[in-house]
């Protein structure tokens, strides 16, 4: 197997999905990763030179019904809907304030 | 149990005042009280029989107009908590309505309530929940499968005459097979996802169980509106097929069938044996087989698992616990406090599974994992484009053994080879029909098949499918 | 700083688009509304939504990319990009990473020496800008309002070498978004951001050195500020034999300074996936060519039109079309002109006008003093009525009050005054009691004869037509 699983790649991987795991949990995601990365290295053996990625098989069946039933793909027109009632933007919220959303302070980065 | 099988029969008795839409509520709600497998996460009781009076007053039009029916906890229903199996979503009271849910109740469905799953879809045994693993009725040592597990126990049960769930790599068609039900996967496209909660957006697509493929149709015939908040639902507007099965007098099993025996020969004997059966039944009723071959899809489990995990780790990244959903307080910060809620709010596989897919998609590795498993999956594919050359239909197994025991431990990696013969139909985007047939030899549990169309071919599928059902029955 | 280095300056423009809804949903674009009143299930990322794309966007990045030359993708996608943070409610920004809608553009330069400098244009791509978060003092507010509001990110090679090719350019993006009124392009409203990417080589190096990227800049100024200091900052570092890190910077408008927002390859992994919830983006020959056909004259087309029409020099075309409204004002006064004093026009709306209203930071279209108030100021002078100094004294008051200049003068008597026999009288007074300056005229020094109409001007409160006045001089003096 090319690839290193290792309790510092599950740490960081963690720390990307904002997932927070114990040391207890580490060894564990650890050793599923290992044998689910190991059965995914078998797809390795495909050759896959000159074969086009495929994201959302609508991408090939719509390409068709585009040419097939002349239907075109769907787009908005640019015109005003209600929004939602305020109440309701916020009822699910954990925290909020002067309908808007509470949070824990952030330092401004963005 | 309500002494109607389906919905056809229901629809006949309400269309002939034998029964009232209220009564075949009541009767249907009184079952889910009883509460014998742990089916429901939310009851509309109070919902249901309000809309159930309505429909009487207004009386009977529509095949779904007065059936009770069940919804997975996916499905987004305006003002009724939608909780996904998700400790994460507990109190979540969505504040629009999904578009399943409101199709289903324009065409006079009465909604019982919503049922059990795994968190947020992810599973196949239906155990992955904090709402607790959910009773296969015919036998309870033995679990229904999932992730729509709780969908097919309220319609095998008697609490509900349809329900619907997400099949995302099989989690409809397995649990039917498991249950004894008909369970659809329309072609991906066919049926909108606005309101419901994705799990892999590329794959998900809302499916009925039924017991008939003409109750099937009926569904089907409901959800298949166009839908503007949909951008990735093709646009040719609702089927009409039950009528279509209803006024059909050719009784003909015209079709050819491509099949690839290495697929049954990698089952248990029990379910090769009734695989087998089927065969030889359906030949001698006329059914062409062809053999076919399908040679990528051994990379199925695979290209599913870095697919529906990269898609999930994106997806499931709006439960931060800011705008909805779970939040911890006790972070030291921010960044600390979006661990905490996620860690807590999420149970083990949808963790697992949102840190395989954020490593699939990290920077190092994306290429290798995600962008090659999309590859293969276009392979994929084109086998079956390449089979559907010289077939109808092609015709697979479900699941290599029957419904998990309860005591059974499986590794993840066990757990999710069980989707073997399910997950390249939603790799594909194509329909498929599982429809059961005869018991296992081993433990009298139900068996059966799925017959697998071409993209689109859903109106073909489900016509062909009920001839099949008949014949077989 | 030293001038061992040359700089490689590449820039990142964000606009947000003039659409009426949000770029994935109906919501109205409302930013400064209530707080989180222009928000639905779908800006605020509920479960379960799904984004649609807002054809009106799409129109607007084709038209920007085919007004920069850009070559337009028949298909293109859309990716998600991932990262958590508050005001971001999917937790993925939808941008066009791997195929953007516009690639491969250029945009022409011309410096004060008339020198033509091409800026490539790498592409311009679709996304959607975040929410908005207020920070108190233990807990911050998120604000929805712009969450999804549909932008363009226009990413230029890097072609830049001074901070003043940058604000060139900038200056001509946003004149084009303000035609095509496709973005109101305003930096300091926030409507337009500007991300700096800058690195430094040693002089005649073609190899690049470490970039920094200084982001969100929301002023002309502010970019030079922050371009200088990244110069000088990063000169240091190599003086010293000091590696420039690659990283992500903040411009603080306070000290002049930028400082580190995050050093690359920490927290920088966006995971990039394909977005499966939009289908790919595809557009015809013919979308391309109904919208070049409809394409608004573009501030280039403009500048040379009026060189043609109006006979007016290209600097003084390039000063008015800079502003789409500036040179809306130009031409409605040309077109109110019976004669042909165009170049006059244009000097009163280059020098007096834009004086004013800079200072009032006015509204070109909403000003008192309209098109037509300028051709009859324009015209009083042209006609020997008034004279330029008359009029220029007016002119404020012609601003400021919205009266008409005709009405002015008459009220106030400062009509030119070209009755030959009352200039003569004058006249005949000034030689009588300025000998010494009879002489030096008579011997030939021309100049004096400035100093005698001079007189003459201070005689009437200058309203003495100055030709008459010195033709008169000299038919008395018999030079």
């Amino acid at each position: 197997m090319s690839l290193n699983i290792n309790k510092d790649l599950v740490l960081h991987i963690s720390k990307l999905a904002r997932i927070k795991i114990t040391d207890d949990e580490v060894s564990e995601y650890e050793k599923n990763f290992k044998s689910i990365v190991e059965y995914i290295e078998k797809l390795k053996e495909v050759d896959t030179s000159n074969v086009e990625m495929l994201s959302n098989p609508m991408t090939l069946n719509l390409s068709y019904y585009e040419k097939e039933l002349g239907v075109s793909r769907k787009q908005r027109q640019d015109e005003i809907r209600p929004s939602l009632n305020v109440k309701e933007v916020v009822k699910n919220a954990p925290d909020s304030k002067n309908n808007e959303f509470r949070i824990q302070s952030v330092i401004e980065n963005s | 149990m309500s002494e109607f099988k389906n919905i056809y029969d229901a629809h006949l008795a309400l269309k002939n005042k034998k029964i009232s839409a209220k009564e075949l509520c009541v009767e249907h709600i009184k079952v889910a009280k009883e509460n014998k497998n742990n089916t429901f996460i939310t009851l509309t009781e109070d919902f249901a029989l309000e809309k159930a009076k309505k429909i009487d007053e207004k009386g009977i039009n529509n095949h779904l107009d007065g059936i009770p029916f069940s919804l997975k906890d996916l499905f987004i229903t305006k003002n009724i908590r939608t909780t996904a199996g998700s400790k994460m979503l507990y109190n979540y009271i969505p504040p629009y309505e999904g578009t399943t849910s409101d199709n289903l109740q324009d065409a006079g469905a009465v909604l019982i309530g919503k049922v059990g799953c795994d968190e947020f879809g992810m599973g196949s045994s239906n155990e992955n929940t904090p709402f607790g693993p959910v009773n296969l009725p015919i036998n309870n040592d033995y679990l229904p499968g999932g992730s729509s597990g709780a969908s097919a126990v309220s319609v095998l049960e008697g609490s509900s005459l349809f329900s619907m769930g997400t099949d995302t790599g099989g989690s409809v068609r397995l649990p039917a097979n498991f249950c004894g039900l008909v369970g659809y996967k329309p072609t991906y496209g066919r049926v909108s996802r606005y309101g419901q909660i994705a799990y892999a957006s590329s794959l998900d697509q809302a499916s009925p169980f039924a017991k008939t493929p003409l109750d099937i149709a009926m569904i089907m015939d409901s959800i298949t509106k166009n839908d503007e908040k949909d951008s990735t639902q093709a646009p040719i507007g609702a089927m009409n097929s039950a009528s279509k099965i209803l006024n059909n007098t050719d009784k003909d099993l015209k079709m050819t069938i491509g099949i690839d025996r290495s697929m049954i020969e990698g089952c248990r004997e029990d379910v090769r044996d009734s695989l087998n059966q089927s065969i030889k039944e359906l030949e001698k009723k006329g059914v062409k087989f062809k053999d076919i071959s399908l040679p990528h899809l051994k990379y199925s489990v695979a290209v599913y698992y870095v697919i529906a995990t990269s898609e999930a780790s994106s997806n499931l990244a709006r439960f931060d616990g800011v705008h909805f959903g779970y939040s911890s307080k006790n972070g030291k910060d921010l960044e600390d406090s979006y661990a905490l809620s996620r860690s807590i709010g999420f149970h083990e596989e949808v963790k697992r599974r949102v840190l395989l897919g954020t490593f699939c998609l990290s920077s190092g590795y994306s290429d290798e994992y995600y962008s090659h498993a999309c590859k293969v999956r276009k392979l994929i594919y084109d086998d079956f484009q390449k089979a559907f050359k010289e077939c109808d239909y092609v015709y697979s197994p479900v699941c290599a053994t029957t419904a998990f025991r309860k005591d059974e431990i499986l590794t993840p990696l066990q757990m999710y080879m069980n989707d073997l013969y399910t997950i390249p139909v939603n790799l594909a985007g194509l329909p498929s029909m599982a429809i059961p047939y005869g018991k296992s030899s081993l433990n009298s549990l139900p068996t059966g098949f799925q017959l697998i169309g071409n993209s689109f071919k859903d109106e073909e599928l489900i016509l062909d499918g009920h001839k099949v059902f008949e014949v077989l029955k | 700083m030293s001038n061992k280095y040359e700089t490689v300056i590449g820039i990142e423009i964000h606009a947000q688009l003039n659409t009426k809804t949000k770029a994935w949903c109906n919501c109205e674009l409302k930013i400064n509304g209530f707080e989180n009143h222009y928000v639905c299930e779908v800006c605020s990322a509920q479960p379960g939504t799904l984004p649609v794309v807002n054809k009106q966007a799409v129109e607007y990045a084709l038209m920007l990319g085919l007004a920069t030359d850009c070559n337009i993708n028949k298909t293109s996608f859309y990716d998600r990009k991932n990262y958590f943070y508050p005001d971001l409610p999917k937790g993925y920004q939808i941008t066009q990473f791997h195929t953007p809608i516009c690639k491969d553009g250029s945009l022409d330069l011309i410096d004060e020496n008339g020198v033509t400098k091409k800026i490539r244009i790498e592409r311009i791509q679709l996304e959607e800008d975040t929410g908005k978060s207020t920070h108190y003092n233990d807990y911050s507010l998120v604000n929805l309002n712009r969450a999804g509001t549909p932008l363009v990110e226009i990413v230029t090679m890097p072609d830049f070498k001074t901070a003043k090719e940058v604000t060139n350019f900038l200056k001509k993006i946003q004149s084009i978004l303000v035609y095509l009124d496709v973005s109101k392009g305003n930096l300091q409203d926030g409507n337009m951001r500007c991300d700096v990417n800058l690195s430094l080589m040693p002089k005649g190096s073609n190899t690049f050195g470490t970039r920094t990227e200084v982001k969100n800049l929301n002023s002309f100024r502010s970019v030079e500020r922050a371009i200088a200091h990244e110069q000088s900052r990063q000169a240091q570092l190599l003086d010293k034999g000091e590696e420039v890190l690659q990283q992500t910077l903040l411009f603080d408008v306070d000290t002049g300074a930028t400082r580190v927002l995050r050093t690359k390859s920490d927290a920088d992994d966006y995971r990039y996936i394909p977005e499966p919830d939009l289908l790919a983006l595809s557009v015809t020959e013919e979308n391309i060519r109904k919208l070049k056909d409809n394409l608004p004259e573009l501030p280039t087309d403009k500048v040379n039109r009026f060189v043609k029409d109006f006979k007016i020099p290209k600097y003084d075309a390039e000063v008015i079309c800079s502003e789409k409204k500036l040179a809306n004002y130009f031409e409605e006064a040309c077109s109110l002109h019976s004669g042909n004093a165009y170049k006059k026009i244009s000097n009163w709306v280059m020098v007096e006008l834009l004086k004013l209203v800079n200072e009032a930071k006015a509204d070109v279209e909403t000003i008192k003093l309209t098109p037509k108030h300028l051709v009859e100021l324009v015209e009083l002078i042209e006609s020997g009525k008034i004279s330029g100094k008359i009029a220029k004294e007016i002119f404020v008051e012609v601003y400021d009050t919205g009266n008409y200049p005709s009405a002015i003068v008459k009220e106030k008597g400062l009509e030119q005054n070209s009755d030959s026999s009352e200039i003569e009288e004058i006249v005949k007074e000034i030689i009588k009691a300025h000998p010494k300056e009879v002489e030096e005229l008579k011997s030939g020094r021309d100049r004096v004869m400035g100093f005698f109409v001079g007189q003459v001007m201070k005689k009437t409160q200058g309203k003495a037509n100055p030709k008459i006045t010195s033709d008169l001089v000299t038919k008395l003096l018999d030079l």
